[in-house]
C-alpha cells in the first residue's frame, strides 16, 4: 500500500470511528466531551512514562486510556452528584487534568522528554511508518490495526445495544422509565468515546479526533431524520473529508490534520447553506400564494 | 518583595477578577465551554497576525486573536440561528474548524522558517514569567473596561442571564448587551491567552463562577464571590511559582482553581454535596424511626396484653440499630438488654403516624374513589411528610371534627368488608 492511501485510509477510520460515537454524543449534547478527553489524557501520558520509564506507546496508551476513562466518570460525578451543570463540569475537569499535566512536565523536565507539542498534535503524516511486527514479519501499519480494533469494539457495543442507545439518546426519562439502564449505557459509551479518543488521537493527534467527533455528526443531523440515516450519512462525509482533507493537504503543503478538519468543517457550513437555499426555492416553487 | 514578582501578581490578579466576572454571565447561559471555543479559535488570528506583519507585537497578535474569536462567535451564532444544531455541538464545530485552520496555518508558517517564531508556542501553553510590560498595561486596560461595562450594564446583564425574553420584553436592548457581553470575553481571552494558554484561559472564566454558585443564590454576592475566589486563585498560583522555581504559573492558578470549586462542590452549606447527604441521612433515619414507632403502636394497639413491653429480639436488625436514639429521644425505656418499654410519648408519637396513615387512606378512598386497600402504599410514603397544617387541610376537607378518629373508621370499614367476605362464602 502507498502511504497516501494508508493516511487516507487511517483517517477514513479514525471518522468513522469518532463519527459513530460522536453522533451518540452530539445526541446527548455532550459534543465537547471529545475536545475535554483529548486535554485531559496528558497527566495520564505523563505518569505512564514517569512509571515505566519507556517511551514505549504501549505504556502512553494505557496511561491515556485510564485517563480518558478517569475524566468521563469525573465530569459525571460533577454532573449527577455535584449538580454542577454538564458544560461546567466538563470545563472544570479537563482544564485541571491538562493544569497537572503541564506542572508534571515543569517538575520533572529532567527526567521527561516529552513535548507538550507532539501530544498535542500526533502527527497523521507520520503513521505509515510505524508498524506492527509479529515475529519478524511486518503485517502491516499500527494505526490502522489499533483502529480497526476500536471500529470492531463500536459495531459490537452499538449493534448488540442498539435499541437502549437509541432510546436513552434521545429521552433518557423516558429510557428509564422503560427499564434501560441509562446509567451504565451513558458510562460505558462515554468510556467507549474516551478510548476511541485515545486510540486515534495516539495515531492522528487530537485536533481531528475531536473534529471528526462532532462535525460530521453534526452534518448527518442536519440532513437525516433516523439515527440508521444519521450514522450511514456521517460514514460517507468521514470518507469525504478524509479524502478530501489530504489532497487539500497536499496541494497546499500544510498540516494533514488540520486540512482534513477544516474540510469537514465547510461541508458543514455547505449543507447548512444547502438547506437555506434549497428551502428557498422550495418555497418559491409550492408557495401557496400562487396556488 | 521583588518587583518583577508584585508586577507579575498584580498583572495576573487584574486578569483573572476580569475573567471571573465575564465567567459568571457565561455561567449562568450554561455556555461555559464558550471561552475554551473562543481561545481555541484564536489560533489562526494569531498566527495570521505573524505571519502579516511579521513581529510578535502583542497588539497585533491582540487584533489578530480577537478579530478570529470575534468571527467565531458569530460563526456559533450563525450555526444555532441557521440550524437545529444545539449550543454544545455549534462550539465544538466552531473550535475545531478554527483550530484546525490556525494548525494548518501554523504547519506553513514552520516550513516558512520565518525565525522567531517559536514564541507563539506561549500562546498555547502560556506563561506568566514571560509577561512584558505592555502586556502589563494590557491586563490592566481589560480589567478597566470589564469592569466599567459591567458596572455600567450590571442591570440590563443580570436581567439576560435570568429570563432573555423577559428583558427583551421590558426593553432591553438585548442584542447590544450581547455584543458587549462577547465583546468582553473576547478581549479578557485575547489579553489573557499570553499568560495563561489558551486551555488555561477557559478555565480562569469558567471556575471561578462554578465555585461561587454553590455558595449563594443572590446575583450580587454570587459576583463578589466570583472575583474573589478568581484573585485568591491568581494569588496562589503566583505564589507557589514564585517560591518554587521552574513552576509554571498558569497550569497552578487552575489547580488552585479547581481545588476551590471541588471544595465548594462538596461542603457549600445547603448547595454542597456532604450537606445534601447529610440530610438525606437525616431524612432517611427520621423515616425508619417513625416506620418502627408506627408498626409498634399497632402491634400494641392490636394486643394490649403485650403491655406494651418490646422485646428487641423480635426486631430485624436495622430496627434494633435504632433503639439507641429511640432511647435517647425518650420514646423507648430500656428494662434490660433485651426488653424495653415504650413510653407514653413513643406511643403517642406512633399513634400521630398511624392516624395520619389512616388518615390519608381515607381520603384517597373518599375524594379519589380509591379502594382501600390500594391506598396502603400511597399512605406509606406520604405519612412521613404530612404537616399539622396539610392534616387540618385534610380533615377540614373530609369534614371531620378534631376528635375524629380515622384509625377506627378504617378499622371498621375493614371489619365490615371481611365479615361480609366471609358470610358470602
Amino acid at each position: 500500500m502507498s502511504d497516501a492511501l494508508i493516511i487516507i485510509l487511517v483517517g477514513f477510520l479514525v471518522a468513522v470511528n469518532s463519527g459513530i460515537t460522536g453522533a451518540f454524543m452530539v445526541l446527548r449534547k455532550l459534543s465537547m466531551i471529545g475536545d475535554a478527553i483529548s486535554h485531559a489524557v496528558l497527566p495520564g501520558i505523563i505518569i505512564a512514562y514517569m512509571i515505566s520509564g519507556h517511551r514505549e506507546n504501549f505504556f502512553f496508551l494505557l496511561g491515556a486510556a485510564f485517563m480518558g476513562v478517569f475524566v468521563t466518570l469525573m465530569i459525571d460525578w460533577f454532573n449527577k452528584k455535584g449538580k454542577l451543570p454538564t458544560d461546567a463540569s466538563i470545563g472544570l475537569s479537563f482544564t485541571f487534568l491538562f493544569a497537572v499535566g503541564i506542572i508534571l512536565i515543569s517538575a520533572f523536565t529532567d527526567q521527561v522528554d516529552i513535548d507538550a507539542d507532539c501530544v498535542l498534535y500526533g502527527e497523521i503524516s507520520l503513521v505509515p511508518f510505524h508498524t506492527y511486527t509479529i515475529f519478524g514479519v511486518e503485517i502491516g501499519t499500527k494505526a490502522l490495526w489499533d483502529n480497526l480494533f476500536i471500529l470492531g469494539l463500536i459495531l459490537a457495543f452499538v449493534g448488540f445495544m442498539y435499541r437502549p442507545l437509541f432510546i436513552s439518546s434521545f429521552n433518557e426519562e423516558y429510557g428509564q422509565s422503560v427499564g434501560v439502564p441509562i446509567r451504565s449505557i451513558r458510562l460505558s459509551l462515554m468510556i467507549l468515546v474516551s478510548l476511541t479518543t485515545v486510540f486515534a488521537f495516539e495515531s492522528v493527534g487530537a485536533i481531528l479526533v475531536v473534529a471528526f467527533l462532532v462535525i460530521p455528526p453534526a452534518t448527518a443531523l442536519l440532513v437525516s431524520q433516523r439515527l440508521p440515516h444519521m450514522l450511514a450519512i456521517t460514514t460517507m462525509l468521514a470518507l469525504f473529508s478524509s479524502v478530501g482533507g489530504f489532497f487539500l493537504a497536499d496541494s497546499i503543503d500544510g498540516s494533514i490534520a488540520g486540512s482534513m478538519s477544516f474540510v469537514a468543517g465547510i461541508m458543514f457550513v455547505g449543507v447548512i447553506l444547502g438547506k437555506k437555499f434549497y428551502a428557498r426555492f422550495a418555497r418559491k416553487r409550492f408557495s401557496p400564494h400562487q396556488l | 518583595m521583588d518587583p518583577t514578582f508584585q508586577f507579575v501578581l498584580v498583572g495576573i490578579l487584574l486578569l483573572s477578577a476580569a475573567a471571573s466576572l465575564v465567567g459568571t454571565y457565561n455561567f449562568f447561559q450554561k455556555q461555559a465551554l464558550v471561552g475554551e471555543t473562543i481561545a481555541h479559535a484564536m489560533l489562526p488570528g494569531i498566527v495570521l497576525a505573524f505571519l502579516i506583519s511579521g513581529v510578535k507585537n502583542p497588539w497585533y497578535l491582540l487584533l489578530g486573536a480577537g478579530f478570529s474569536g470575534w468571527l467565531s462567535v458569530l460563526f456559533i451564532d450563525w450555526i444555532k440561528r441557521e440550524s437545529k444544531i444545539k449550543a454544545d455541538a455549534a462550539m465544538a464545530i466552531a473550535l475545531t474548524f478554527f483550530f484546525g485552520i490556525g494548525v494548518m496555518l501554523m504547519v506553513r508558517l514552520q516550513q516558512m522558517e520565518i525565525g522567531n517564531q517559536s514564541g507563539l508556542d506561549h500562546y498555547l501553553f502560556g506563561k506568566a514569567a514571560a509577561m512584558t510590560g505592555e502586556d502589563g498595561k494590557l491586563f490592566f486596560l481589560t480589567a478597566i473596561i470589564v469592569l466599567t461595562l459591567m458596572i455600567r450594564y450590571h442591570r440590563d446583564i443580570k436581567l439576560l442571564c435570568f429570563n432573555r425574553e423577559y428583558a427583551a420584553t421590558i426593553g432591553v436592548n438585548v442584542k447590544r448587551i450581547d455584543f458587549i457581553l462577547s465583546f468582553m470575553t473576547i478581549l479578557v481571552i485575547a489579553t489573557g491567552i499570553k499568560a495563561a494558554g489558551i486551555i488555561l484561559m477557559a478555565a480562569l472564566v469558567i471556575a471561578p463562577a462554578a465555585a461561587a454558585s454553590f455558595w449563594t443564590r443572590k446575583y450580587a454576592t454570587f459576583l463578589v464571590l466570583a472575583v474573589g475566589i478568581g484573585a485568591l486563585g491568581g494569588l496562589s498560583g503566583v505564589t507557589v511559582s514564585y517560591y518554587i522555581s521552574g513552576m509554571p504559573t498558569g497550569p497552578w492558578i487552575i489547580v488552585f482553581l479547581f481545588f476551590f470549586s471541588l471544595f465548594s462542590m462538596l461542603f457549600a452549606p445547603g448547595k454542597g454535596y456532604v450537606p445534601r447527604m447529610m440530610l438525606r441521612a437525616k431524612a432517611r433515619q427520621k423515616i425508619r424511626v417513625e416506620n418502627l414507632l408506627k408498626s409498634v403502636y399497632y402491634d400494641f394497639y392490636r394486643h394490649p396484653d403485650k403491655k406494651r413491653i418490646l422485646y428487641f429480639n423480635n426486631l430485624n436488625k436495622d430496627e434494633r440499630l435504632l433503639i439507641p436514639h429511640l432511647t435517647k429521644k425518650g420514646y423507648v425505656e430500656p428494662l434490660d438488654k433485651l426488653h424495653g418499654t415504650l413510653t407514653q410519648k413513643g406511643y403517642r408519637e406512633g399513634k400521630r403516624i398511624y392516624r395520619l396513615h389512616c388518615l390519608w387512606e381515607i381520603y384517597l378512598w373518599r375524594k379519589m374513589n380509591i379502594s382501600v386497600e390500594s391506598t396502603h402504599s400511597d399512605a406509606e410514603y406520604i405519612e412521613h411528610i404530612i404537616t399539622p397544617e396539610v392534616e387540618k387541610m385534610i380533615m377540614d376537607d373530609l369534614g371531620y371534627c378534631e376528635r375524629f378518629e380515622p384509625l377506627t373508621e378504617i378499622h371498621n370499614y375493614l371489619s365490615r368488608e371481611n365479615s361480609q367476605n366471609t358470610a358470602h362464602v
